[in-house]
């Protein structure tokens, strides 16, 4: 089994403060391998967002460890842990975040140019990136002339066109019907196959489950279960462990 | 106190001082850090210009994209800037004018060395000197000539009624005094014509002349103007009238054996300094100043001492706080307007820098735009404004000063938004 891209162990995390102080998270272990696709379910305030967080160096764990491709979070400060997050982790959000005065492709080689890249090369870059996601023919569109899976597709290639190791997507298809939400998943499941890049895709719509390579259930702030699934095709049998 | 009390106290207060040290100096990086970000922006696009590939740096779009997307807020906030520029440049063009106008008589007037009643404050200044400490003055080795030169209020009766107040200047022309220059009509040898007087084109309204030829009367003394110069104007706003010396005498009502100055040319070959030395211990009550000293203490007297100075220095100050305020509060909102995308962009792993240097170049757009408008319209006041008793002055100093005050106003005022987006949480982002 390759090295894990992304690994939690024992982590704690507290969110709020004073009386309104809550344990998010109680302990939780978990790691993401490449070449693998995990779903993180669970129902709302169950602590998925808040690990995701964590995962993805936005928050700092209370206590545990987080290490991303190898190099541990613990101690960094908030400009390493940026860092690490764009050399490391691509975010897909739920409502996309889209820059709405933006194009396309300027959304895409923003990822770039915040870490550094010539703007000429980001444009090449970001130009692959969105004929990979199937958007070639929209790279000049502006976000509110594209339709919802089309604006989540931008947001996948912006997450994958620095080649970040890991794809941390929240509720990727909670925006979109089921046909965009499916075609959203196959793309995500796509990027998994990549033995160098995981995707961990946080989600409670159970449509998404026959994409999932492995599937982690967490409640209360703790990993309550885990299921490896066989095949990841959508019609992919299961295999609880 | 003993050396190890000494010492024992020195580090007490330098652990005192560490904390402010360590976030001085975390800022200070900061700043050097967005500072090399810009010029690293700056390179980028020359490199792009002369490679001929359009691509503008993102950093620079998004500025502009989140400057112009509220176009009637922009409209406003450059509207400020102008207003604020425009107040600053004619506070100062008019200080530029004024610097330059108080001392315009001394700059015209050819000698080594001034000779005046002690106490003297400005070139204005009435006081007078006795004719006989001319002789005492020529009397000293190095000296070649002392010219009597005699300024006096008179009042000028305006054919049509009323008087006006005038600085009457006499000099003789065959002297290298102090003579009318950029003369349009009539030459300076008119003013050996009896009851010759010199005005300025610009006073011809306010005097009631016609122009040359035309007869007035100074303290009741008939005065014929026989030249008419250009742009030789008070930044009192009093026109300065110029007579042969006894006529200035007669209209001024001054003794024939006083003036108010005596103008020193020294003998080829003579050091000003020790011909100072020497007139400065024969001369009990006067005083001996080179151009250069006497140009010093009528500015200092106008600028500082009546406080014209200050007014301007003032309007200036306050234009720069109203145009700082108006840029502040737009940056300000449009940061807050545009914090998800701040917080969007921390998530997806941007450095502070960055966000900041997308502030920063809202602001120097801004800046630039401004100060485009803002010079365009000064300009216009400058053209406005050359023929008028107080000529707005701009010269290349002042419009590059003007540009780094507005870049330098502009960048302050990002510190407001730049505080707001330090505090942003990335997390804010899985929270939308």
């Amino acid at each position: 089994m390759s090295d894990p891209i992304v690994e939690a162990m024992n982590v704690v995390k507290l969110l709020g403060e004073g009386a309104r102080k809550v344990q998010a998270l109680k302990g939780v272990s978990l790691k993401l391998t490449g070449g693998e696709m995990v779903l993180l379910m669970g129902p709302s305030g169950s602590g998925k967002t808040t690990l995701l967080s964590v995962l993805g160096c936005i928050l700092s764990p209370n206590e545990g460890s987080v290490r991303i491709c190898g190099h541990s979070t613990l101690g960094l400060r908030a400009e390493a842990l940026a860092k690490l997050r764009l050399a490391h982790i691509g975010f897909v959000f739920q409502t996309y975040h889209l820059f709405p005065t933006l194009t396309a492709i300027d959304n895409v080689r923003l990822a770039l140019e915040v870490g550094g890249e010539r703007p000429h090369r980001a444009v090449a870059k970001a130009k692959d990136a969105l004929a990979m996601v199937g958007l070639a023919h929209k790279i000049k569109a502006l976000p509110l002339e594209l339709s919802s899976g089309e604006q989540q597709r931008v947001a996948i290639a912006r997450a994958m066109v620095g080649n970040a190791a890991a794809i941390l997507a929240d509720e990727p298809t909670a925006a979109l019907d089921s046909e965009n939400g499916h075609s959203i998943m196959s793309l995500l499941a796509e990027v998994a196959k990549t033995q160098d890049r995981g995707v961990l895709v946080v989600t409670h719509d159970g449509r998404t489950l026959p994409f999932a390579n492995r599937v982690v259930r967490i409640d209360d702030g703790r990993i309550v279960g885990e299921e490896q699934r066989v095949d990841s095709a959508p019609t992919g049998e299961t295999k609880s462990l | 106190m003993k050396w190890p009390e000494i010492i024992a106290k020195s580090s007490a207060v330098r652990q005192q001082l560490d904390p402010l040290w360590c976030t001085l100096r975390s800022l200070l990086a900061r700043g050097v850090r967005c500072v090399r970000h810009c010029c690293q922006l700056a390179a980028e696009l020359c490199s792009l210009l002369l490679a001929g590939q359009p691509v503008v740096p993102l950093v620079l779009k998004l500025a502009a994209k989140n400057l112009f997307h509220d176009r009637l807020r922009f409209i406003a906030t450059i509207v400020g800037i102008v207003f604020s520029i425009v107040l600053v440049s004619v506070q100062m063009g008019l200080f530029l004018s004024f610097e330059s106008m108080v001392t315009t008589m001394i700059d015209h007037a050819p000698g080594d060395l001034w000779i005046m009643p002690l106490g003297t404050k400005c070139f204005e200044d009435t006081s007078l000197l006795d004719e006989r400490e001319r002789f005492r003055a020529m009397a000293v080795k190095g000296v070649s000539d002392a010219v009597p030169i005699l300024i006096s209020f008179a009042p000028w009766r305006v054919p049509t009624g009323g008087t006006v107040p005038v600085l009457v200047i006499g000099s003789n022309p065959r002297t290298r005094g102090l003579h009318p220059w950029n003369i349009l009509e009539g030459s300076l040898d008119s003013l050996a014509i009896p009851d010759a007087v010199a005005i300025d084109r610009s006073y011809s309204e306010r005097l009631g002349s016609k122009g040359l030829g035309d007869t007035a009367e100074i303290r009741d003394q008939r005065a014929q103007v026989q030249v008419v110069t250009k742009g030789i104007r008070s930044f009192t706003t009093t026109p300065y009238v110029f007579a042969l010396l006894d006529r200035a005498r007669a209209y001024t009502g001054t003794p024939s054996n006083k003036t108010t100055y005596l103008l020193l040319h020294l003998a080829a070959g003579a050091d000003v300094e020790n011909v100072r030395s020497r007139l400065k211990a024969t001369l009990a009550k006067a005083e001996v100043l080179t151009p250069d000293e006497f140009r010093k203490r009528s500015r200092s007297f106008w600028l500082f001492e009546t406080g014209a100075g200050a007014a301007l220095f003032g309007g200036a100050l306050l234009g720069m706080i109203v145009g700082s305020v108006i840029v502040a509060q737009t940056l300000y909102s449009n940061t807050k307007e545009h914090l998800n995308e701040f917080a969007t962009l921390r998530a997806i792993g941007s450095s502070s820098t960055y966000i900041h240097a997308v502030i920063i170049v809202q602001a120097l757009l801004t800046a630039v735009m401004g100060f485009v408008i803002a010079a365009a319209t000064g300009l216009l006041i400058v053209k406005a404004t050359a023929d008028t008793a107080l000529p707005v002055v701009m010269t290349p100093m002042l419009i590059a000063s003007l540009f780094l005050l507005t870049v330098a106003m502009c960048v302050a005022s990002a510190i407001s938004a730049i505080v707001q987006v330090v505090r942003i949480d990335p997390a804010t982002a899985f929270t939308r």
